[in-house]
């Protein structure tokens, strides 16, 4: 799996349908780049402002569980 | 665990008291069986051993009426006893086999019979076939019914002490079946009480435990339905709603429902906001 199909996974663990378009905005706003696009080493900035926009969105409890999430990834081989 | 695991659980639990119930009254059914054989061997005993005792009386009837010059009909009740006695003492000898007291006394009792009655007997006929003077004849005679009468009312008290013992047995073996019998009607009563409290107690704590949870869904998606995603009221429900069952994966994707809905909205509003 690519590294934008993993996040994409942990986003719709909590959001759902609504994980694809909110990954894409994210990533095009904050890390200036295509979700196609994203690194490993992206990780860490897609994690803080994943936190940011859904704290905001829905609540932090959510934006914790989606930080959590996606920087468990970084372990992922 | 699942619903179905918890539901067969429960059935389950029922069904063990089922059986339980099922098994205690079955043992207790067997036992009362068990009773109901001992009580008719001992009222074949009682039978027999009183079959023993009319010979016996009929015997010395028969002598007397020999020594009264009835002969023919004298012989023929003797005769008849005899017939009536024999199976008797078999059946006693094989069923007291076992009962070292009660064989010790109808053995005393087939002692007395084969050597004072049937001695008795046999000089009663000696004599009354004799020559001897009449007045001597009819003296010995009558010291011969003596020794009878005494022999037969000797083992007429032993055989009435076999039969009083077997009749004891008897109402003994009632007695413990009677026991047994209410056992089970106090066991039946309390399996069937303690059955419905457990369904009930199940049917209740189940029901609850399946159709709260639900209710409180059924609650948040109502007000969600109307436009209302605060977060709150999922939020407590993800507390409040824990049941480990089918129902918590309800609420997860009911959760992440109102997280979409959410966050489309908050995209779209964002899209429409002006840059």
């Amino acid at each position: 799996m690519t590294v934008e199909q993993d996040c994409l996974a942990v986003l719709a663990e909590e959001l759902g349908p609504a994980a694809k378009a909110f990954m894409t905005r994210q990533c095009r706003n904050h890390l200036n780049k295509e979700p196609a696009q994203l690194q490993k080493s992206d990780i860490d900035e897609l994690a803080k402002w994943s936190y940011a926009g859904v704290q905001l969105a829905i609540g932090a409890q959510v934006a914790e569980n989606i930080k959590k999430g996606l920087l468990a990834l970084k372990q992922k081989a | 665990m699942k619903i179905r695991r918890k539901l067969l659980l429960s059935y389950l639990l029922i069904v063990a008291l089922f059986v339980a119930a099922g098994a205690t009254i079955t043992y207790n059914t067997m036992k009362m069986a068990e009773l109901q054989n001992t009580a008719r061997h001992q009222l074949e005993i009682n039978n027999n051993a009183y079959a023993y005792q009319q010979g016996l009386d009929q015997i010395q009837f028969g002598t007397l009426m020999y020594a009264s010059d009835n002969t023919t009909e004298g012989e023929r009740i003797i005769v008849a006893s005899a017939d009536t006695m024999a199976p008797a003492e078999t059946f006693l000898l094989d069923a007291l086999k076992n009962n070292s007291a009660l064989i010790t006394e109808f053995n005393d009792v087939v002692s007395l019979d084969k050597n004072q009655i049937n001695g008795a007997i046999s000089n009663v006929y000696s004599l009354y076939m004799g020559n001897e003077s009449s007045a001597q004849k009819y003296l010995d005679i009558w010291g011969q019914l003596t020794t009878l009468m005494s022999a037969v009312t000797q083992a007429d008290i032993k055989l009435a002490h076999v039969r009083s013992v077997t009749l004891a047995n008897v109402e003994q073996a009632n007695a413990d079946a009677q026991s047994y019998a209410n056992i089970s009607l106090i066991i039946a009563i309390a399996f069937l009480a303690l059955i419905t409290v457990v369904a009930a107690v199940l049917a209740v704590v189940m029901g609850k435990r399946i159709t709260e949870p639900l209710k409180k869904l059924a609650n948040i998606a109502h007000k969600v339905s109307l436009g209302d995603l605060n977060q709150r009221y999922y939020l407590k429900q993800n507390i409040d709603i824990k049941t480990g069952d089918e129902i918590d994966e309800l609420v997860d994707a009911f959760r992440r429902m109102v997280n979409a809905f959410r966050m489309t909205e908050s995209l779209a509003n964002e899209a429409e906001e002006p840059k």
